[in-house]
């Protein structure tokens, strides 16, 4: 039998491409042209499912889990939280005005057409020759799998441990310093919403104010941030033991590494923890400049880890961890900034001497 | 197995489709026999449970539970049950969303099917697998509520409505102490792959991971409790709570569509279940290395060799494999149901503080805690002195597999003619590797833990 060959032009991927790309663009029309925004929401949801399909068809198991993982389960919690909370009425709908319309196309329209053309003429993007047989390779190579992600989001490049110009070299210092950016702005917004969403207690009204004495709460607050104070200098007294253990006998696993930087580093790290320690405890003792003192520690000591990184082998590594030392110590003396400022009626603040 | 049954297909049906036809088709029919198989674990599975549970609650709450239909324990009565709720009638609403009331169950349905994919029954016997399965089946797993939610919102009713927030309420906070139970395994291993996980934790039941450490034991608890609540099952099943809200989500649903999302939600359970067989008791590896025992003793002191029928007998060990690990999974699923006719449900201030006061600190601490333990390299369970396989031997096999592995696409790579696109390097060997820098990674592991162990 003479059947036309129409599937030798088709394999598999070609036909899986089609069918979830299918799927995402048509859902994706679907969030455009319903009004229900419940609806919207699922339509999207299937779109950034295909989406996610089509990272899954080109081997990228771990963005495509993240794409489900974060896109099509971020867009469930938006569908709760964002409309179901804030709807009035039972099923909601979208009026979209005839100048929406006109805008919309407007701004979504040049993006596509950029996007085409970026698509078309970006010669990177154009298949070479061979690629088939190159596809063929990167899908049967096991090997591939997340180490590589991981070394490079704790500050190491192994996609580029063959660059040889040594300056080059240098700047290739991973993505330590954007996760700890990422880190520490997430944590800001989860401390935010934890805040936001908490229940607030009614400050006037029939609860009687007699029934909790503000001098208990002030000394709720007192020992709170004697606690965390006590804390603090836990830590500095731990660095500074740590930081003379270092001097007298050296751990072997660690000289060499130490040896890479200048000799003055590590007593005057020691001398800083030190006097930062010192601090903390004249803010336990009610002093004023135990508070400037604490601030202006918690930024130099950064700061001269930064200094003295100059011309080491791995600067880029040793900058990302400055950075990050310097946004924890920031948002510890921000911590105690607002103990100290901002709860209790008086503020502790206005106790110190 | 795509090429197998082209060779199949151009045997018997060779003379009618066109060459190109056979492989495509090949792959096709395979794809489907890989998806009849999991569905019947889900049906199949579904129907057993649902019978258990009967049987399970009628001893809890002493009495019989089904005694009658299909012989002496009653076997055939969830087949009973499945006809009655087929010819029962499909109704939907009026004040319903129509078509998202009538799509929900399905969603519900493939997020749990889905997630069986990544699922490894035995040693490679899994559907795909995928590097990150750890990942995507908590991924997936987590889109199951998403079609409870679509029908709590599309009925038209303050009751489902309300069964739907609180589900999602509850499902979303206690995603992150289970993703924080999870991460401990996969950083004892490595590895987010699960047959690898499976496969480390080969020999005697001392290698399972909840014996690794003290922290790895406690943390299994808070994944089942986790577990259970992100299943939705009592004493976290707020949603359904039939005292307060009718029956929660599934008010208005009837027939069929009722059943897809009970079909749903036991699926999801064997899924925890296998996940935390998995995870934390050696997956399809028995208690005691039976197989590994009989092939010592039949190769090496016997002396006979396998030969032409090792791959049958490979075929028998993961069966046995297979059945261990479907053992262990209905345990954790026994467990459960014991559990829902035990106690008392929670009320939703209870489920928020039981996740966010007690399982989010404890898991988060357990998850420190076995990192120091790594860290230190401290005597796990894995180190005891017993006859068999240690995990150590296991990982070292792994990774000098994976070396070995390496080396051999190395070789491809060498040969391969895009290798000429590829910048070669200076200082590095001249075989203008692709994998250079993964073998480096990799061989940095082999002797950073092949070397302590």
């Amino acid at each position: 039998m003479n059947l036309p060959p129409l599937l030798a032009f088709v394999d598999f991927h070609t036909f899986l491409f089609t069918l979830f790309a299918l799927v995402a663009c048509v859902f994706a029309a679907g969030v455009v042209f319903t009004s229900n925004i419940v609806r919207m929401a699922f339509y999207l949801t299937v779109s950034l499912g295909a989406t996610s399909g089509l990272f899954f068809l080109a081997g990228a198991e771990f963005v495509g889990a993240m794409q489900l993982m974060i896109y099509v389960g971020g867009t469930l919690v938006l569908l709760i939280f964002g409309v179901m909370l804030t709807a009035q009425d039972a099923f909601v709908s979208m009026k979209t005005r005839p100048s929406d319309w006109v805008l919309g196309v407007l701004v979504g329209g040049s993006l596509l057409v950029l996007l085409l053309f970026a698509a078309f003429t970006v010669p990177s993007w154009r298949p070479v020759e061979g690629w088939a047989e190159e596809r063929a390779a990167i899908v049967a190579d096991e090997t591939q799998d997340t180490t590589r992600i991981g070394v490079a989001l704790v500050g190491g490049r192994v996609d580029k441990q063959d660059e040889s110009n040594a300056a080059v070299a240098d700047g290739l210092s991973g993505y330590l310093l954007p996760f700890e950016i990422v880190s520490v702005h997430l944590l800001v917004v989860l401390i935010g919403a934890g805040y936001m969403a908490r229940t607030k207690r009614r400050r006037s009204g029939v609860v009687p104010t007699t029934a909790t004495p503000p001098t208990s709460a002030s000394k709720q607050y007192v020992a709170v941030t004697t606690i965390v104070l006590a804390l603090l200098w836990l830590g500095d007294v731990a660095g500074v033991v740590a930081g003379i253990v270092f001097v007298v006998a050296p751990p072997q696993a660690l000289a060499e590494h130490l040896d890479s930087f200048p000799d003055w580093l590590l007593p005057v790290s020691i001398f800083l923890a030190a006097l930062r320690g010192l601090c903390v405890l004249a803010i336990i003792f009610w002093q004023k400049w135990g508070f400037f003192g604490l601030a202006a520690l918690s930024v130099a000591m950064p700061l001269v880890l930064a200094f003295s990184a100059r011309g080491h082998e791995y600067l880029g590594v040793i900058l990302g961890v400055a950075a990050g030392a310097l946004i924890v110590n920031l948002i510890m003396v921000g911590i105690v900034h607002f103990l100290l400022t901002k709860v209790g009626r008086p503020t502790m603040w206005s106790q110190l001497d | 197995m795509a090429e197998l049954i082209r060779d199949c297909l151009n045997g018997c049906l060779g003379w009618m489709l066109p060459e190109s036809w056979l492989l495509p088709m090949g792959y096709a029919i395979a794809a489907l026999i890989h998806i009849f198989l999991l569905i019947n674990v889900v049906a199949v599975g579904a129907l057993f449970f649902i019978w258990l549970e009967r049987k399970v609650s009628g001893r809890i709450q002493d009495r019989l539970g089904p005694t009658r239909v299909g012989g002496k324990f009653g076997w055939l009565q969830t087949l009973a049950d499945g006809i009655k709720l087929i010819t029962k009638e499909d109704i939907t609403p009026g004040a319903a969303d129509r078509l998202l009331f009538k799509i929900a169950p399905y969603i519900s349905f493939s997020a749990s099917y889905a997630a069986y994919l990544a699922l490894p029954f035995a040693s490679g016997w899994v559907g795909q697998q995928i590097n990150t399965a750890v990942f995507f089946i908590l991924a997936v797993l987590g889109l199951e509520v998403f079609g409870v939610i679509l029908a709590g919102y599309a009925s038209g009713s303050k009751w489902s409505l309300f069964g739907a927030m609180r589900e999602a309420a509850q499902v979303v906070s206690y995603e992150v102490p289970l993703g924080m139970c999870v991460v401990v395994p996969v950083l004892i291993c490595g590895t987010m792959n699960l047959v690898t996980i499976g496969d480390m934790q080969a020999g005697w039941f001392t290698n399972w991971l909840i014996l690794n450490d003290p922290f790895t034991f406690i943390i299994f608890w808070i994944y089942f409790t986790c577990a259970t609540a992100s299943v939705n099952r009592a004493p976290f099943d707020l949603a359904e709570a039939e005292s307060e809200l009718v029956a929660g989500f599934h008010t208005e649903y009837s027939g069929l569509r009722w059943s897809v999302f009970f079909m749903a939600e036991y699926g999801s359970m064997f899924l925890v279940s296998g996940l935390a067989a998995i995870l934390f008791f050696g997956g399809w590896n028995g208690p005691v290395p039976v197989t590994a025992i009989i092939q010592d003793i039949v190769t090496n002191r016997m002396g006979f060799e396998l030969g032409d029928s090792a791959p049958f007998w490979h075929y028998m060990a993961s069966m046995l494999g297979c059945l261990n690990f479907i053992f262990k999974a209905v345990v954790g699923v026994t467990v459960m149901m014991w559990v829902r006719w035990t106690l008392p449900r929670l009320r939703i201030d209870q489920v928020m503080t039981t996740c966010l006061k007690y399982c989010v600190p404890i898991a988060a601490v357990c998850f420190l805690g076995a990192v120091f333990y790594q860290a230190m390299d401290w005597p796990t369970g894995a180190d005891l002195p017993m006859v068999g396989i240690v995990r150590g031997q296991v990982r070292e096999h792994w990774v000098e597999q994976t070396r070995e592995e390496i080396e051999e696409s190395e070789r491809e790579a060498e040969t391969a003619f895009f290798d000429g696109r590829r910048r070669p390097s200076q200082d590095a060997p001249q075989t203008g590797s692709t994998d250079e820098d993964v073998r480096r990674t990799k061989v940095a592991f082999a002797v950073r833990e092949g070397g302590e162990r």
